[in-house]
């Protein structure tokens, strides 16, 4: 009785996180500035931003790794917890190690038994595309073949939202496009917010995009609309460009905004 | 050459400032050579310990007691059971042997240096019916008297440098911030890497011990082995513990070997392992006796010699593991993604 009302309090659910007022404060400077946004319960969620835009710290408070200095934070309508984190959230972190000295299948299968199926390591392994590899050393994995499996180990309890932080750096572009299709897989059955500085990402498996630049939330929209609307100059890849053209100032190469405004959430 | 010079200047004053970045690491770097004098000038307040000779006796006869305490300025007694007097004397911790027999007859019995402390206590102890009997010590009798100390110091090692380091590499490679967010518990993780530590630890003691067997006729037996074992494992949770809590407070991992043999150094000088506690001045004796690495040689002292397992040990490795877990808390809390 208690799943039935718990599986109908998830469907809903009609978004998977909400930030009211969120601000971060890093050596007494704000990281995060009031931030308020929503992210929608199923699809994928592009959060853009340059270097330093915050988007880690975002996801750092997310998952309660920093404590907010003021704001809310609610997921699936319910007010944060460490529990729901642990039960409901899966993580890929920006450039995350591994435990070098276990095999593939090892791995696969402490990640399968934390999240209540050991016998899903298989599945895992397939999903990853190194079914053939699963008694090699993690050392030996290309940086691709590593990125699918830890994404596998991320959804290996199946979270009802997906942070994956930076999840294609350094990969060259078939793995990167291999992630990519997977990562649009995952957000048809659960919410998915996926921090990446590129827009060509976005575009290609995003519906939603949020545009952070200097901790502030600078344009929330639909993906595909969102590039629609932008000039034909911006579109190209200079993305200081792109965030500029959004936060409405010059950006310098570093990307700092010269003369910040204030936030323009739509 | 002048481009060569300038790299190696620039990566030189990197290195420099990565190791005195973290204050607590400044710390660790800067007073070791001063805990290390430190102990020591502690340890040897009084002179060597040598200097004073080490006399056990089982006898509960406050005569004996009166008579030694007179000698207070040259010698160091303790009471001890037969059994363990006797094997002070076999491995060299002690020099005499103030044995009482039957008939309230008094026997000094002696090691090869104390013949003549021996002769002069017989004389002086005339009131008492007293005679000496020479002990004749088995070649590697010293070395059979480190061995305890030995294995009590790889267990200390293997728990320190076993655990402190790979917490913080796995830090660096954000693995504890990816179990935090996992349904693992820490006590299950850190049970699990202790566990390790000490299966490997186990293996080292074992071998260690049959060496010792093999080159100076150590006693072997079965039971001792065992005992052995038990202490290694429990050690292991111990110094894991402590190893754990240094890489929480030293947060770098360059500066973490600094700070094990700054808290390493104290702890072998003063565990008993290469002169008797009784040796050092009363209220550092006392401080001592206190210490898990005092605990532990002991430990390994009783498992060897009496096939028994010290249960102060277990309580020692208890808190090991309450402070191994917390620690690696501690450190996984303090990393963020940003």
């Amino acid at each position: 009785m208690f799943a039935i009302a718990k599986i109908a309090m998830v469907t809903a659910s009609a978004y998977a996180i909400q930030c009211e007022n969120l601000t971060v404060l890093r050596d007494k400077r704000p990281v995060l500035h009031a931030l308020t946004l929503a992210v929608p319960a199923r699809g994928v969620t592009a959060l853009l931003g340059p270097n330093g835009a915050g988007k880690s710290t975002l996801f750092a408070a997310l998952l309660g790794l920093i404590t907010p200095h003021q704001g809310v934070i609610s997921l699936f309508d319910q007010p944060w917890t460490k529990s729901l984190v642990r039960e409901r959230v899966g993580v890929l972190l920006q450039d995350e190690g591994a435990f070098e000295a276990m095999t593939v299948r090892e791995y696969a299968a402490l990640f399968a038994t934390l999240g209540g199926e050991p016998a899903r390591a298989t599945q895992m392994l397939a999903n990853a595309g190194i079914s053939a590899r699963e008694r090699a050393p993690l050392r030996t994995l290309s940086g691709g073949e590593l990125r699918r499996l830890q994404l596998e180990t991320a959804v290996a309890f199946e979270p009802s939202l997906l942070l994956l932080d930076e999840p294609t750096n350094h990969l060259d572009p078939t793995a990167r496009r291999t992630v990519l299709t997977r990562i649009a897989a995952l957000g048809a059955r659960a919410a998915v917010v996926m921090a990446t500085h590129d827009l060509a990402e976005a575009e290609r498996i995003a519906d939603t995009v949020l545009v952070l630049v200097q901790g502030r939330l600078v344009h929330s929209g639909s993906a595909r609309a969102s590039v629609a609307s932008l000039p034909d100059h911006v579109k190209s890849r200079d993305f200081h460009g792109l965030f500029a053209h959004y936060a409405g100032a010059a950006l310098s190469r570093d990307g700092r905004l010269d003369e910040p405004r204030s936030e323009v959430v739509s | 050459m002048l481009v060569q010079l300038r790299a190696g200047w620039v990566l030189f004053r990197a290195r420099v400032a990565e190791s005195v970045r973290v204050r607590s690491s400044l710390v660790f770097l800067l007073g070791l050579p001063a805990l290390l004098m430190l102990s020591l000038s502690l340890v040897f307040a009084e002179g060597h310990p040598f200097e004073r000779r080490r006399v056990v006796t089982d006898c509960v006869d406050p005569r004996v007691h009166q008579a030694l305490n007179v000698l207070h300025d040259s010698l160091a007694w303790t009471l001890e059971d037969r059994a363990h007097a006797e094997s002070s004397l076999r491995t060299t911790r002690a020099e005499l042997w103030v044995r009482c027999d039957s008939g309230r007859r008094v026997t000094l019995v002696y090691g090869q240096r104390s013949a003549l402390l021996a002769q002069a206590l017989t004389t002086q102890w005339s009131a008492m019916t007293v005679r000496s009997e020479r002990w004749t010590l088995a070649k590697g009798a010293y070395a059979q008297g480190l061995l305890p100390g030995v294995i009590a110091f790889a267990v200390l090692f293997s728990g320190l440098f076993g655990m402190g380091p790979p917490m913080l590499r796995m830090r660096r490679q954000r693995l504890l911030t990816r179990l935090t967010l996992s349904r693992l518990r820490w006590s299950t993780f850190v049970l699990s890497q202790v566990s390790a530590r000490a299966l490997l630890t186990t293996g080292q003691v074992l071998s260690l011990t049959c060496v010792a067997h093999v080159l100076v006729k150590s006693p072997l037996s079965v039971g001792a082995l065992l005992a052995v074992v038990c202490v290694a494992v429990l050690g292991v949770c111990v110094f894991a513990g402590l190893g754990v809590m240094l890489a929480a407070i030293v947060q770098h991992e360059d500066i973490l070997s600094d700070g094990i043999a700054a808290s390493a150094t104290p702890l072998v000088l003063l565990s008993g392992a290469f002169f008797s506690v009784e040796s050092l001045p009363s209220w550092l004796a006392t401080v001592a006796r206190a210490l898990p690495s005092t605990v532990l040689v002991e430990a390994c002292r009783e498992a060897l010699e009496h096939q028994r397992v010290l249960p102060g040990l277990a309580l020692w490795a208890i808190a090991g593991l309450m402070v191994a877990t917390a620690s690696t808390h501690a450190i996984a809390q303090r990393h963020t993604l940003a």
